[in-house]
């Protein structure tokens, strides 16, 4: 081997793709951790991640939940935003453009009330140019109606997955919830109705009760549970997820480091997305994928490929 | 903003259960993070324990002529427990500056300003006060000013910066209070009358009868609340400084919102961000 190949061979490729959309590095944001006009750029080069997550976007404006909206828990934190955000035109009007502005991969997630704010929200982004890839949230412990309802009904995950199918060109990314006996059944209910990946985790319903007060510490009452206290899960859900369907997988929950990422992408994940982390430390992206690629080093691994799905 | 480690010059306690922590930056763009930091700005001190994983938002109180941040918080939690325990020369990550902070230029051409600080809300105004003596904020308009300085405490035991304050007075800290033209007047108040008059600092601003063009406030919900109704019955500005939980502190996990009076422009639903937007909001703008 010549001189010149070795060199070549030190740095070993990360590139991954997710339903023939190739990503850079296996490394993305989760929705709703990362904001949608950058703003950790100040903090971090955007263009150095394998992609860009939005948080959910609806058809129309909505307010969130009351406040507290957040609480830290051990190795971990709850929230309960309700998925406040400005509606899919102030979305493309204002944060599209900046996002797109970074130049790495844009994946939008979606969310709606009912069958139809789906179906209208997929309908609006089919043909927008610069959307790689849409991922449904179906799986949003913080809102009433619509989010985890669909999220963890095998039946009511395969009427949505096959409505929002026929209204998008887009590849559909079905975000699932872990509060559900089998994860392996909706898996396969996302992927019988033509899903091309699955996301998984969203957050765990959870309960914080302030006992001083004798009331829920959050506004909401209950939150989603997130942060490495519950890795161990997720991890456990992605390889049963990887087992049950063919689709590639985008794995999160908890991941801290370049070992957790591995041990996801082990399980079965094409790509990671690190969500409450961020806040705890705003470089947590970059250090990540560095730490991958250290690993693969120490273990002359010289493809990211190659350890996908290896349990 | 910036992120990045600094290091603890001095740690100490200055009351039971408070905690007066200076940082020097480490990195060297954290001295970008001094220099752009303002009155009423605020930094996340990530926690260097990894079970309690979410930043706390601490407001700057001084920026000392070494070039280093100076903050004072209570020990409310086990969080802010732990960064007290935390040596001088040991190293912290910082967020700063982060939000908006008050609105000096809005004091330019006004003629009376009120400051007031209301317990843990007294730090940050020690900043501002600072700015607003020293920034030279009259102007050919305005070129005399009064600044009322109104401190509110529940007793003398939980006095803080009483003598920081008074500090400013001296012309040797601040050597240009002459040119500049603005006179101020310290009022303390105590609710149970240990230390300065009795009562609030509202009861304290009707009964010395001090009259405002524009109010800059930090303190407890029920002060700041106290503060949009004068603000209102008045017809004068009021800038008031809000806390509320956050995990991000930048704006982007929509955490920490506060409600509007109407619409807001960037989020089209009666919501801002504290973290983002504010923390410091005209007393006409929300719902307290
Ligand atoms: C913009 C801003 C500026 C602040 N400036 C100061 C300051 O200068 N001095 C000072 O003493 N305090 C300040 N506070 C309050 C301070 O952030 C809390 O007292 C601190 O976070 C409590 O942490 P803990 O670990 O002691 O409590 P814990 O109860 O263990 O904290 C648990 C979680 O709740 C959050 N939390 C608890 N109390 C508050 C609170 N009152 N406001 C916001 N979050 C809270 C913590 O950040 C943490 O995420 C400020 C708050 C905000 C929002
Ligand atoms: C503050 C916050 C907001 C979130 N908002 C969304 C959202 O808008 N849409 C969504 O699909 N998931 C949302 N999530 C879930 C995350 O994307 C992720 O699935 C979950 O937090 C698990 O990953 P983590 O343990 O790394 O945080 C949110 C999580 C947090 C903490
Ligand atoms: S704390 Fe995240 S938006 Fe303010």
């Amino acid at each position: 081997m010549s001189v010149k190949n070795e060199a070549v061979d030190v740095s070993p490729k990360l590139e991954t793709s997710i339903a023939g959309i190739r990503f850079q590095n296996p490394v993305m944001n989760a929705s709703g951790t990362f904001g949608n006009s950058g703003e950790y750029s100040q903090v971090i080069n955007l263009k150095d991640l394998g992609a860009i997550v939005t948080k959910g976007v609806s058809m129309v404006p909505w307010e969130g939940n009351g406040t507290p909206r957040v609480a830290e828990t051990p190795s971990g934190m709850m929230n309960a935003i309700g998925l406040q955000n400005p509606g899919v035109e102030a979305f493309l009007d204002r944060d599209l453009p900046v996002l797109r502005g970074f130049g790495t991969k844009i994946i939008v997630n979606i969310c709606g009330h009912s069958i139809e704010e789906y179906e209208a929200v997929s309908e609006r982004l089919s043909e927008i140019e610069g959307i790689d890839m849409l991922e449904v949230n179906v799986s949003c412990p913080n809102v009433k109606e619509g989010g985890i309802a669909f999220g963890t009904d095998p039946g009511k995950l395969s009427l949505v997955t096959r409505s929002i199918r026929k209204r998008t060109k887009k590849p559909i990314i079905l975000k699932l919830s872990p509060n559900v006996t089998s994860i392996a059944d909706m898996a396969r209910a996302a992927e019988s109705e033509g899903a091309d990946a699955v996301s998984l985790i969203n957050t765990f319903t959870a309960m914080k009760i302030d006992i001083r007060q004798r009331k829920f510490f959050l506004a909401n009452g209950t939150g989603g549970l997130s942060g490495p206290a519950i890795h161990p899960i997720a991890v456990r859900m992605v390889y049963e997820a990887a087992h049950a369907v063919k689709l590639p997988i985008i794995g999160m929950g908890g991941i801290a480091s370049g070992a957790d990422a591995i041990e996801m992408m082990m399980a079965g994940a094409s790509a990671v997305a690190v969500g409450m982390m961020q806040f705890s430390r705003p470089s947590i992206l970059i250090d990540v994928k560095n730490q991958i690629r250290d690993f693969l080093i120490d273990e002359g691994i010289g493809d990211i490929r190659e350890i996908i799905g290896i349990l | 903003m910036f992120y990045g480690q600094m290091e603890i010059v001095s740690s100490e306690s200055i009351r039971k259960n408070i905690q007066l922590m200076v940082l020097a930056p480490l990195e060297s763009k954290m001295e970008g993070a001094v220099k752009e930091a303002g009155p009423g700005q605020f930094a996340m001190l990530h926690s260097p324990d990894d079970s309690r994983l979410l930043p706390r938002p601490i407001s700057i109180y001084d920026i000392t002529k070494e070039g280093f941040l100076a903050f004072i918080f209570a020990l409310k939690g086990e969080g802010t427990r732990r960064l007290s325990e935390l040596m001088p020369g040991s190293r912290l990550y910082v967020t700063a500056p982060l939000g908006n902070g008050f609105p000096l230029e809005e004091a330019k051409e006004k003629k009376r300003i009120t400051v007031i600080g209301g317990g843990l809300g007294v730090p940050p105004m020690y900043f501002l006060s600072k700015a607003l003596i020293n920034s030279g904020s009259c102007s050919a308009e305005v070129p005399k000013k009064n600044l009322d300085i109104v401190l509110g405490y529940r007793s003398e035991s939980e006095l803080i910066l009483e003598k920081e304050f008074e500090g400013l007075k001296s012309p040797d800290s601040l050597p240009d209070k002459e040119e500049n033209g603005t006179q101020f007047f310290l009022h303390f108040a105590s609710d149970d009358g240990s230390f300065g008059s009795k009562g609030n600092v509202l009861d304290l601003i009707r009964y010395k009868g001090i009259e405002s063009d524009i109010i800059f406030a930090c303190g407890p919900k029920p002060m700041l609340r106290g503060i949009q109704a004068v603000a209102q019955e008045k017809g004068i500005p009021a800038y008031l400084s809000l806390e509320e939980r956050m995990a991000c502190g930048v704006g982007a996990c929509l955490g920490c919102v506060v409600k509007t009076r109407s619409v807001n422009e960037h989020s089209l639903v009666k919501n801002v961000r504290v973290c983002k937007d504010g923390p410091v909001f005209l007393s006409s703008e929300v719902e307290l």
